[in-house]
């Protein structure tokens, strides 16, 4: 595998001052190669939005990286200087997020915004900033760039909003794109042509994208990667298809089990759908002996207890959290 | 499935811009009408767990609220029983309203903040005057089991509730009252996908243990394929598809209902959109 | 699976009753702590001013005029011999029950009139806000002064005059925050639940709307504990001889030069006063206290 443009290492970020912070973070791990894109799926309160807010240090107020390492093409974003950090978020990594309306300034037009951002980051002067502008709206999709450079952000529907954020985040041609949500807010069909843009724009820009999403089948439509995460921790990681084919962690396996399928019409209407997942996840600093996912589990056993939820190699590409993996026995027969 | 019809639709039409409220004039919102329903008719048999799918600006909120006049219908008729919802008028409708029941989207903003869960399920009951309100105590505890909660949450406020605990609180205040018919607004729509498992199990068990009817309006088809005997398809106002559940999500005849299924985020990375070129 | 098993008990309620938190103020922002100190020390040598105060408020003592504090007289003496420490605290017990009074009183007028206008809309909206928009408009001291000239001179101007315009504020608060809570799913559930209006305004809106006039209340104590001692000052206020911080401060003045404790030294209790409802307003605002606090 070649060099990862983004490393994460045993990153820990905590909420409250003093010795004794509520983790939210715990000690996580990730890698994405140049041009790679990366899924982190997990329900609320999981730690995947200040995962990924961390690569960028917007960490919000009152919460604080503990411990690890962020590196980006080798260096370490979490010590960068004011001047390198402004650099690094201009440049080299853009982000977007899950309302397109609340992230761009309702009173200026949108060409002002996207020009502003080529003459600021990009140094360009007015007249070329406007060009630029143009064929970034028309790569983003956008019909009649021209005429839309004029236009406010409350006049364009919520799939055109996020394309004028992907534009703007992508203006400096970012090595990495980090996506937090950026469909959830969408219809489905928008969902599924802004899903569609990234591709693309990874395809054109070679960029790598870490997209975050509380639904798998957003992760798996354009993943090549997933981690799950699960109580701050993550549980498992691996190729989006075998993992979705053979997920070795039990909580991945009640997530995939839980994803409502269109396949169900078929199924008979008196028999109960699925279960979903008893219990609840564990609240913002809660301590749980050994294994985070252990009192919601359906395998968990007294061993569980003692699991140091690091992720141990399971085959070639994937790892799990889950040392016990205990319907193993059972899966391996059968595949 | 009995055939008794709980619901009867007829035509339904709703305009917004002709008359404006004030908050419309204060965001300055656009005069131009807008027929956010069109010429709508469904019925809803007893028992009956029908889907109202569509994108957002599809009118399926817009049509649910007419149901019980949150919003006033322009045109059209709405049955409820052998009742007329649309010609009801004060304690008639509340009395009408009490039949007809809604759980709605967000379910942090769903409850009042400053009352304790037994306090709003008490209330419900009491104001309805419902059989077993008298024993408050005894009267919770019992819709707290029906939603699958312990008694002991009685005493809590909202705040300290989870989503997915708050929306079955949410359905037990609207079961309080003993309704027909149940609107379900995008109820689990802002769920995580394991607390929304349990709570669509938990609509199946109401329409098995009491018989009641519910109206599911959702975005995400595939939680309508989990629940819903039958579905309803909206764009723009107009239900453009109506049928079986499995007969519509097999072989759809409408091009937007096409469009919906053909959208759809599959878990399966093996079923993309479209190939990933590397 | 037995279905019970799906939701966990909750965790044993740990909150104290929410009186004792307030009262002991623990965990409670340090600006919080500060200004209910100053407030709760004032209030309470308001209420015991008759107890606390060493000389009657109007003890006239013709062979100490003017004379400097002291450890006899804590706040110096007046031009008429009067002990200007006895003289703030009786002024400050007519003062406070005046302004609690008129403040609280135009609160839950204006605040269930605003809940009614923003509730309703339309025409109703429409009435309201217009009796609002003249009540805000009205010269305040014009109108206080049309009272004293009906029912005669005294605290009387101040104890109608303020109520009648002070809800219109309350209005406009609570009456712009109806117009986004009644679009809230508890509100409108209190519709499709089939609750009668009075119960989803009273019952419902009022207690959620009431937070933001309290906050407010805070400073519009201050503004009108300024405003009954300018009346009084204007000498439409308390009568003399009995002594209301006004008119003690406007006594005072006139011997500033030479004797500044007269004036000044009721002006830093008034002004001690105003900065402590201000820290516990800015704590109130800060969404800590109320939270807890209000009642459902």
């Amino acid at each position: 595998m070649t060099e990862p443009l983004l490393t994460i290492d045993a990153l820990s970020i905590g909420f409250g001052a003093g010795d004794e912070p509520l983790r939210a973070v715990r000690h996580v791990g990730l890698d994405i190669a140049p041009g790679e894109i990366v899924g982190l799926v997990g329900e609320s309160g999981s730690g995947k939005s200040l995962t990924c807010r961390s690569v960028m240090r917007l960490v919000p107020a009152g919460g604080r990286v503990l411990e690890g390492q962020v590196r980006f093409d080798g260096r370490d974003v979490l010590a960068l200087g004011d001047g390198d950090l402004r650099s690094l978020r201009a440049k080299e990594i853009g982000m977007i997020f899950q309302d397109p309306f609340s992230s761009l300034n309702p009173v200026y037009r949108i060409g002002d915004q996207l020009m502003e951002t080529l003459r600021v980051n990009r140094g360009m002067g007015k007249a070329q900033a406007r060009e630029e502008a143009v064929a970034l709206l028309e790569r983003v999709g956008i019909p009649e760039p021209r005429r839309r450079l004029l236009a406010y952000p409350h006049e364009l529907s919520g799939g055109m909003r996020q394309r004028v954020m992907i534009a703007l985040a992508t203006a400096s041609e970012p090595r990495l794109l980090i996506a937090d949500e950026p469909t959830t807010a969408l219809d489905v069909t928008t969902q599924a042509q802004i899903l569609e843009l990234l591709l693309e724009m990874r395809e054109r820009l070679g960029m790598a994208i870490l997209l975050v999403s509380h639904d798998f089948g957003v992760i798996a439509q354009v993943c090549d990667r997933v981690a799950v995460m699960y109580g701050g921790h993550i549980v498992e990681t691996g190729p989006v298809e075998t993992l979705y084919r053979d997920p070795q962690h039990p909580y991945t396996r009640a997530l995939l089990e839980s994803v409502p399928e269109l396949e169900a019409a078929a199924r008979d209407r008196s028999e109960v759908p699925r279960a979903g997942i008893p219990g609840r996840p564990p609240e913002l600093g809660e301590e749980l002996p050994g294994c985070v996912f252990a009192p919601r589990c359906p395998y968990a056993r007294p061993e569980c207890e003692a699991v140091s939820m690091a992720l141990v190699p399971v085959g070639t590409a994937q790892a799990s959290a889950c040392p016990i993996q205990p319907f193993r026995t059972t899966e391996a027969v059968t595949a | 499935m009995s055939g008794d019809v709980v619901l009867d639709v007829a035509g339904v039409t709703k305009d917004f811009g002709l008359r404006q409220t004030l908050t419309e004039r204060m965001t300055r919102q656009e005069k131009a009408v807008h027929r956010a329903v069109d010429d709508v008719s469904f019925s809803l048999r007893r028992g009956e767990i029908l889907g109202l799918a569509g994108g957002s600006g599809s009118g399926k909120t817009t049509l649910a609220r007419c149901l019980i006049r949150l919003v006033e219908p322009d045109a059209g008729a709405v049955r409820l029983g052998d009742a007329d919802m649309l010609a009801a008028r004060g304690g008639e409708l509340r009395e009408l309203r009490r039949r007809m029941q809604m759980v709605f989207q967000d379910p942090y903003a769903s409850l009042n903040p400053r009352m304790s869960v037994g306090d709003a399920l008490l209330e419900a009951g009491r104001v309805h005057q419902r059989p077993g309100a008298e024993d408050g105590d005894a009267f919770v505890s019992a819709l707290l089991e029906r939603v699958h909660l312990s008694a002991s949450f009685a005493a809590r406020k909202p705040r300290e509730l989870s989503g997915g605990q708050r929306q079955r609180v949410a359905i037990a205040r609207a079961l309080a009252v003993d309704p027909e018919v149940l609107i379900a607004d995008e109820a689990v729509s802002a769920l995580d996908v394991s607390v929304q498992a349990q709570l669509l199990r938990l609509f199946v068990d109401l329409r098995a243990e009491l018989g009641v009817a519910i109206v599911f309006v959702a975005h995400q088809l595939a939680v309508i394929a989990e629940v819903c005997d039958r579905v309803a398809v909206m764009q723009t106002g107009r239900i453009v598809e109506l049928g079986e559940t499995a007969a519509v999500f097999q072989a759809p005849q409408h091009e937007y209902t096409r469009a919906l299924l053909a959208a759809h985020p599959q878990p399966d990375p093996a079923r993309r959109m479209r190939a990933v070129a590397a | 699976m037995s279905a019970a098993a799906v939701t966990p008990t909750p965790a044993p309620a740990r909150r104290r009753p929410r009186l004792g938190r307030l009262l002991l103020l623990r965990g409670q922002p340090r600006t919080v702590q500060v200004g209910a100190t100053i407030v709760g020390a004032l209030v309470l040598a308001a209420i015991f001013a008759p107890l606390l105060a060493p000389y009657d408020q109007n003890e006239l003592d013709f062979s100490n005029l003017l004379a400097a504090p002291s450890p006899d007289h804590l706040f110096g003496t007046d031009d008429s011999g009067r002990d200007v420490f006895s003289r703030t605290l009786y002024g400050l017990r007519i003062d406070l029950a005046i302004v609690f009074f008129v403040t609280y009183a135009a609160l839950p007028i204006g605040v269930v009139a605003g809940a009614v206008a923003g509730y309703f809309g339309g025409w109703v909206d429409a009435v309201i806000s217009r009796i609002v928009d003249v009540m805000l408009a009205f010269p305040f001291i014009v109108l206080v002064i049309a009272i004293v000239a009906i029912t005669g001179p005294g605290v009387k101007g101040v104890l109608i005059g303020v109520p009648l315009v002070g809800w219109a504020l309350y209005a406009r608060l609570a009456r712009s925050e109806m117009l986004v809570m009644r679009e809230q799913p508890f509100m409108l559930a209190t519709t499709a639940l089939g609750y009668s209006r009075r119960r989803a305004i009273l019952r419902h809106a009022v207690p959620n709307l009431i937070r933001t006039s309290l906050i407010y209340s805070t400073l519009d104590l201050v503004v009108n504990l300024m405003l009954l001692a300018s009346v009084s000052y204007l000498g439409l206020g308390a009568q003399p001889p009995n002594a209301e911080l006004g008119s003690v401060i406007a006594q005072g003045q006139a011997n500033l030069l030479d004797a500044w404790w007269v004036a000044t030294l009721p002006g830093l209790v008034l002004v001690a006063f105003g900065v402590g409802v201000g820290l516990v307003g800015d704590g109130l605002s800060d969404g800590k206290l109320l939270r807890r606090g209000a009642r459902a």
